[in-house]
Order: structure tokens, then sequence, then C-alpha cells
């Protein structure tokens, strides 16, 4: 659920706070703020918007019925998160020009005499001729929300004599106002998310994000996008700078529709569901994993986790053991369970509960997990288990040696029936067994789901063993392994760090990793292990605003 | 398999497989499909939806010792001959075909009291072209008339004789429409294809399964789904996919009951056989004195046959409603069929012409395993 902010701005804030009051479940206002010690904090960092940022942001500012046209620049995964990689993002030369176009096309939109009511509060004395008056009223309005800070008045008059000076040079107010627009689109300011430090009066010696660096930052880490007028006002007016205000702020965007937005951005994220953009499956073999399918699988996974985590204010780690998700006739058959949508809506979504004895059973068993992580014509128990350790524990899993030996993995005349089988030579070649016995195990476990997610009891006509152990727990299949993930404090720890990660755009110091797993974990835990209450724990701590220079920058500000 | 013996055990007791913050038709019930072939442990229902429809032809390079039928091209020459071209005129027409067979106004060549006719509608405005029909000795079917007679085929499947099929005499010497076992003819393959986006899926149903294997009393209806298929990566329809029965009472009387030996169905008594086709396939599959085989093949599908008579006016109206355009991408003379079609119709003298008005036919299904949903009240089949 998207809202418009509107950019005749009076009703903004309104209508933010109506939407506010409207959630599918309301997050309690319980005691927060996790204590932390002076030295927990970061670095402020400098984060280029990722493609779906830029499109939340344009849609909140100008309305869902703009069209952006031009590509984006890839997004680069660091430290498992897009996230981090943000924040050690550039833009290209072809990637500004591409800023360039999608930003001329927007304001050509905005200012075309059809949609000008709908856009444009103020109308000039004079159409042909530039009108100063005007112009500061749109290009502050929209800079403020594109910027996520007012501008400055030295920021303001540039845009302003620019977009006057094309006025002169065609006699169109609404030519030049367009160029002034098509500037802040394509300003670094926008493009950016800059975080601004300063001196924190409440402690001495202490550096702390401004305001708008607080409202940012809280902005796209509970919702994904920039900050809406209510916040920035919160910001404004000093709110910010209060326990209480921050508080209310968070409470506010808990209870927001838009919640489920940012919930979404975290576990696409953090579960690297931008790689669909590129799965494919063999055809051939697997004929029912089409595009559509893939984006079914991807949805069902995020609508599970939205119900279970805001709907129903779940345990996270139910997540691997939950029953109930929700399928398209498309997945039905895909999991080759009946399903049917309701007259005229053939691609519907319906609430579904596997059976107990259906073998389903958690996120890993979705086609989302099993389909990501394998091959396109084949599973991957390698494939699954490093995803298991790597994306759900926060685990490393090396990469193999550069003369790693594939002779006998790759000889058909050594394959066996099964993956199991064949994986042997992983277990029993010392180059390879070091890695591969913390990765198999797990990936094993869900060999009854081939590469497409479909379920399966034999391969090659070999019934499939799916037993195996974790790190000293045992378990018989994939509903098992669900159960041992569900009581792994690594899996739990992992959620705290990432998100951290997340919400911070960057890997978190020493310090902050010690308090991450001590503090928030045992936060986490005593709430029952519910997400919004994290998110809140994180969003109202001190050490989330709190600046410490890197070591890096504290050399060069030395020199 | 998981899915099956769970909704089968709870088919038995509840109407309803899934939780109740589903979507719930009252009193619905599922249809599951079986895993692997093996026999169910009791009475089982198992649903497949159609892929691919068609005429069982079973051509063999020897059915026509005398070559096959003309193509466009040869039925162009034809017409030109006739029209008393000479040959350098027909060569030079037919640097431009197919264009210039259009420009001819071939779909003008009939003649009617001197003046041009439609040769499609009217096709006695035409001279009999004497179609090739196929000579073949075995063929895809039943014995309809319970007689065993020179024009008839063995069925390679089942080894009857006296099998009455004559429809595939009709086109087993006509290029895009015979096919070799295995494969698909060319035309119709086409036809169904283009259709099927669009046209509600057609679905099998068998009940009071006991065993897959050997079973002496089975139940099988051909239904229509509400909803077309869809299609997978390959362009082909998804299996597996759960479709809603089309209540038109007009394809509610498909039903036959029949034994499973050795894994083929065969029906024990005759029906008449109904099914709404589409208008640029064949509009409409009427069946009488209907009978079915089916196979449970090991790759989870099904495949089998329908065969009866059936009115074989109502199949050359469907080509003769693609007119000049099927003639000349489909390549086969259309009023040239209506003649052999006349000539091989062999069951149902018409009261007053003598004429036969029904032609022994048999047609090919190859079905992918589905789920149906159907309301309570169609969960019975009729007897």
């Amino acid at each position: 659920m998207k809202k418009s902010f509107e950019l005749k701005g009076t009703l903004a804030a309104v209508a933010v706070v109506a939407l506010a009051g409207c959630s599918q479940s309301e997050v309690a206002v319980v005691s927060t703020g996790i204590e932390s010690p002076s030295e927990v904090g970061g670095p402020v960092v400098m984060s280029r918007l990722t493609e779906d940022q830029y499109r939340n942001i344009i849609e909140d500012v100008f309305g869902s019925s703009v069209t952006l046209g031009g590509r984006f620049e890839p997004d680069n995964r660091v430290d498992h998160l897009i996230r981090v990689g943000a924040g050690q993002a550039s833009v290209t030369a072809a990637g500004l020009e591409q800023y360039d176009k999608m930003a001329r096309s927007l304001a050509d939109q905005i200012v075309a005499e059809e949609n000008r009511a709908q856009y444009i509060a103020c109308a000039p004395a004079d159409a042909t001729k530039p009108d100063s008056a005007c112009a500061s009223q749109v290009l502050s309005r929209v800079g403020e929300l594109l910027f996520r800070r007012p501008l400055t008045d030295t920021e303001l008059n540039e845009f302003v004599t620019a977009s006057a000076t094309a006025t002169q040079r065609v006699d169109d107010f609404y030519h030049g106002l367009g160029l002034g627009l098509a500037g802040l689109l394509s300003s670094p300011q926008f493009l950016f998310r800059h975080e601004i430090s300063e001196p924190d009066p409440n402690n001495p010696g202490q550096m702390r994000l401004d305001a708008y660096s607080k409202a940012s930052r809280l902005s796209f880490f509970l919702w994904n996008t920039a900050p809406d007028p209510a916040l920035l006002a919160a910001a404004e007016n000093g709110e910010l700078h209060t326990q209480a205000g921050v508080q209310r702020q968070v409470n506010r965007m808990l209870n927001s529709p838009l919640l489920e937005e940012g919930v979404r951005a975290f576990f696409t994220d953090m579960l690297e569901f931008d790689r669909f953009d590129t799965l494919a499956k063999d055809a051939t073999i697997y004929p029912k994993f089409t595009f559509a399918a893939a984006d079914d699988a991807r949805e069902q996974t995020l609508k599970t986790i939205v119900d279970h985590l805001i709907d129903k204010n779940g345990d996270y780690r139910d997540l691997f053991t939950t029953r109930d998700t929700f399928l398209t006739p498309l997945l039905g058959s895909m999991y080759r369970v009946p399903l049917l949508a309701p007259d005229g809506l053939p691609d519907a979504w319906v609430s579904y509960e596997f059976d107990q004895d259906d073998g389903q059973a958690g996120i890993l068993t979705h086609a989302s997990f099993v389909a990501l992580h394998s091959h396109p014509g084949r599973s991957s128990p390698t494939l699954r288990g490093k995803a298991l350790r790597e994306v759900l524990m926060c685990q490393i899993v090396p990469d193999p040696p550069g003369d790693v030996d594939f002779t006998d993995f790759e000889d058909p005349d050594h394959s066996g029936p099964t993956v199991r089988i064949r994986l042997t030579a992983h277990s029993t070649e010392p180059m390879c067994a070091g890695c591969h016995k913390i990765t198999d195990p797990m990936g094993l476990a869900l060999e009854n789901f081939d590469t497409a997610g479909g379920y399966r009891t034999t391969e090659n006509g070999v019934p499939i063993d799916t037993s195996g152990e974790l790190d000293g727990a045992k378990f018989a299949d994939a509903s098992g392994l669900g159960q041992v993930l569900h009581d792994s404090p690594a899996v739990t720890n992992c959620l705290v760090n990432r998100v951290y990660a997340y919400a911070t755009g960057r890997k978190a110091t020493k310090a902050e990793e010690e308090w991450l797993r001590s503090s928030v974990k045992d936060r986490f835990a005593a709430d029952g292990y519910n997400v919004p209450q994290l998110l809140k724990a994180i969003a109202t701590s001190e050490a989330f605003y709190r600046v410490v220079p890197s070591e890096a920058a504290m050399a060069s500000a030395q020199h | 398999m998981k899915v099956l013996n769970s909704v089968f055990s709870k088919l038995a007791a509840t109407p309803v497989r899934y939780g109740a913050r589903t979507i719930l038709l009252a009193a619905a019930s599922f249809v599951a499909l079986s895993a692997d072939g093996s026999p169910a442990s009791a009475a089982e229902t198992r649903a497949y939806a159609v892929k691919w429809f068609h005429y069982a032809n079973y051509s063999q390079d020897s059915d026509c010792p005398d070559g096959l039928n003309p193509n466009a091209e040869g039925l162009f020459k034809r017409i030109l001959e006739e029209r008393g071209h000479t040959p350098a005129e027909i060569e030079k027409k037919m640097e431009d075909f197919p264009y210039s067979m259009y420009e001819a106004g071939i779909g003008q060549r009939g003649e009617i009291d001197g003046k041009p006719a439609n040769p499609y509608l009217n096709p006695t405005s035409t001279k009999d072209p004497m179609l090739k029909l196929g000579q073949g000795k075995t063929g895809y079917g039943f014995n309809l008339d319970g007689k065993v007679s020179e024009n008839d085929f063995v069925d390679p499947e089942s080894g009857e004789a006296g099998v009455d099929n004559q429809f595939f005499r009709v086109v087993g010497c006509v290029s895009q429409l015979r096919s070799a076992p295995g494969e698909l003819p060319t035309f119709p393959e086409i036809q169904w294809d283009m259709m099927r986006d669009h046209t509600p899926a057609w679905l099998i149903e068998f009940s009071d399964v006991d065993s897959f294997e050997n079973d002496d009393d089975v139940g099988v209806r051909v239904i229509r789904a509400k909803q077309p298929i869809r299609r997978n990566a390959n362009g082909l329809p998804q299996s597996d996919m759960t479709y809603a029965v089309d209540p038109d009472p007009r394809m509610a009387n498909n039903v036959a009951r029949g034994k499973i030996v050795n894994g083929v169905f065969t029906s024990d008594t005759p029906f008449d056989f109904f099914m709404v086709g589409e208008a640029f396939g064949q509009a409409e599959y009427a069946l009488r004195e209907a009978r079915y085989r089916f196979s449970f093949n090991e790759d989870g599908n099904l495949t089998g046959i329908v065969g009866g008579y059936h009115k074989w006016r109502t199949i050359y109206t469907s080509w003769a409603l693609g007119g000049a355009t099927f003639e000349i991408n489909a390549s086969f003379d259309i009023p040239g069929l209506y003649y052999a079609l006349r000539k091989a119709a062999d069951a149902y003298p018409d009261p007053e012409t003598g004429e036969n008005d029904y032609i022994s036919a048999a047609y090919w299904f190859d079905a992918i395993p589905a789920f149906i949903e159907h309301p309570a009240a169609q969960t019975a089949l009729a007897e």
C-alpha cells in the first residue's frame, strides 16, 4: 500500500497520520531503547539509492501515475547485503546518463499541461517569463522531499536561477521549471543518502547523526523510502533528538501499512531474492518453472513472512517450521496440490496450510529457497547448505580452492543414482571434505525438493535419504532441519546482525557486534523473537544514531 | 505420494482439503492426482487435462501406394490446367505462388448454372478430383458394427479386427492431415494449439478405481473445464493444474464404465459423445455409439482414443469454413475431401437419399495429470 505525499503539501501530513492509524496490527508501545556504552556506534555512511528506494520515493512524491523510463545501475552485494553494498557504490557515466534521462522524463510529466494542476500549487504571473516566487515554492517543496532535508538557500537559489535561465531561453516558465526539477532529480543529494554528523550536546565529546540524517536512517530502515512530511517535521522541530520523540515516530512507523514494504525490502535483501531476476531452470526438465512461477515463488515467501511476522506478530523462528503459506494456482501445480482461485482471478493468492505429512514446513521448503540455491538442471545440496550457513546463520563458507579437482565428481562412471552417493567424493577427498562437511549434510536434507521446488521421494528410482546432522543436532528430513534451525541460536543471532547492518548500511563495528551479541540478542529473545519489536529496539536505541568515526577517519582527521 | 495420500484420506473424511482461511467452496471436493501409477489402496479418482486431441492416425508409408494427394501447389496446377492454361503460363503463375493462387480466384472456382460459385460451401459445384484414400490395414479405433469387412482395420494396440475408421482412410493420403504413430498431424496440431489458450480445457476423470492395473468396474468421463490450460515454459500445457468443471449439460454425458486390464481401460457400453470444440478447429465433436480406450502410462500421462460414428458433414464444415485460406495454407483440396467423406461414410443412411450421413472415426487423446474441483452435485458419475 503506497501513499503519495502530494506536492501541494498541506494535506500530506494529515494523510500520513491518518494512514498511520489504519495498520494491520498494532505494535504495542513497550519500553524500548536498549542501552549501550558510548563506544557502540559507527561511522556515517553515504549510500546510493537502490532501485526500489528510488521508485518508492518517486511514487511517494509524485504518485503512481508517473512512469520511469530508464535503466538503473546494478546493485552490489557486500557482506551479504545490497544495503551495505550501496554504501560502497558510485555512479558510472552510463549510469548518470540514465538517471538524467529518468529525471528529464519525470520532469516533463510533472510540468505537462494536463498534469500541472495536480503537481504545481502555484501559477506564474506570466507563463512566458521567469517567476521566482512560484519556482521557489515548487522547487523548495519538492527538493525537501527528494533530498530528505530542506534545501539550503544557496541550493534553492541555484535551482531557481537555473530554471529562470532556461525560461528566458524558450519563453516558457514550465519548461524552465521542468529543468529545475530535473536538476533536483539528477543531484547527488537525491541519488545518494548523505548522513551528516554533529556534536551531541547531550553527550559532550560524542557525535550523533543530525536530525534529518536520523529521519532518513529511520525511514529507509522501516519503510525503505524517504521520510514522509511528518517525519521531516519531527526532524525540523527537534523531536528526533529526544527519546520520547524517537519512540513516538518509531511507533507511528511500525503501525503504518508501510512497515510491510520495509520488512519485504529487508527480507528480499537478506534472502538474496534479487537473484530471481536472473534465475532460470532447464525448461526441458522443469517446464513448470516459468518466469511467472518464479515470481510467484518469490512472492509466496515474502507473503508468508509478512503474514507471520507482522500480521500475526509471530516468532521469527517459526518461519522455519510453519506450514501456513500462500499459493497461487501456478504454485499449486508446482507443489502438486489442488488449488483453484476464484472465478475471474486466475492468478489470485489463496492462503494455504500444508498437511502434516506433506513434508512442506518452513521457508526452507519453499520453492524460493530450494530453486534459488540450485543449478538450472539439478538440485545442489552444496549450494543449499552454503546458503543456509551464510544467509541464515551468518557463517562463512570458504570458496573452493582454485586447483580443486572435479574429475571424480563429474565422471559419469562414478555417478550414483542419488546425489548423496555422488557427493561421497566431497566427503572423502581431503581437499573437499573440510568445507563440504559443513554444507552438504544440511543441503541433503532438502533433497526431497528438486531444483524447481517440486517434491520427490526417489531419485533415479532410489529412495532419497534426507537424514543429517547440524552441529550435533540430528534430523530426519527437511521438517527436522527446520526444527533444528528454529532451535539454533546462530539463526536468531544472525537475524539481529543482518537487521542492524541493513539499518545502518554498513558492517557492525566490533563494539556494536559485542552489543548486538549480548544486549540486543537478549532483548530479541525476551520479546519472543518478535521482529517488529526487534526493529523498534534497534530504532529507539542511542547506538543507532551515535556516530563513532572509523579509525581511518580518525587518522585522516589527525592529519 | 504424500499429496495424494493426504488428500485422499481427507476426501474420505471431509471434503475440503485446506484450511478455513482459504477460499471455501461449500462441499467442494478435489479429485487428486495419484502419484506414479501404483495401484490405489481404495476406490480412487484420478484426473487429467487433455494436452492434444486429434485424429487417431496410424499412417504408414505403404498406406498410399499411388502417392499422396496433391498439396496446394498441385491443386493450383490442376485448377490452372482445367482452366486451359499452357504449361508456360502455369510455370509463370507458380513463380508467385501462393499469392497467385489467391489472385486466381480459387475461392470462386465452382460453377452453378454457369456462374462462379463458392466451392467450399457448394462442393458439388466442382468436379470430384477423386482423392486417393488410405489403403492401409492397420488403424486405431473400434469394431463399431460388429463385423469384419474388407475396408476395416486391425487396431495396432488392441489387435481388434474389424476396426471401423473410414475417416482415417479419407485423411490417410493428405499430407497435412495424416500422421505416423506418435506424431501429431500437422494441421490439426496447429488448430488445437491455437485454440487452447482461450478455449476451456478438456478433462478426463476416472473414478471408482481400485487398481490402475486391473479393475473390473471403473468409471470415466470426458468433461470441459471453465478455464483454459496454462502453458509451461515449453509452451505445452502445464500438468497438475486445478480446474473447475463447466456445468454445461451438453458435455455432461460423455460417461462410460469399463474395465482396466494390464493398465488399459476399455469402455463396455457404447454411448453418445459430445464436446464443444472451436470454430477454427472443429466446432463440435459428436460421436454416436462411442467407445473409449485409455492407457495409464509410466510417465504419469494418459493416452487413448475415442471412436464412434461422426456426422461427416460436420467434419467437412470445419474445413469448408476455412475456405481458400485453409486450402492454400493447410494444403488440401477441400471440395475433394467432401467427395471423399461422402463416399467413405459408412453408417446411418439418410432415409430419403440412402446415402450414409455418418462416418466411422477415432480421435486421439494425450493428457497430463490434473486436479479437478467440482461442486458436490457433480461428484457422482452418471451410471
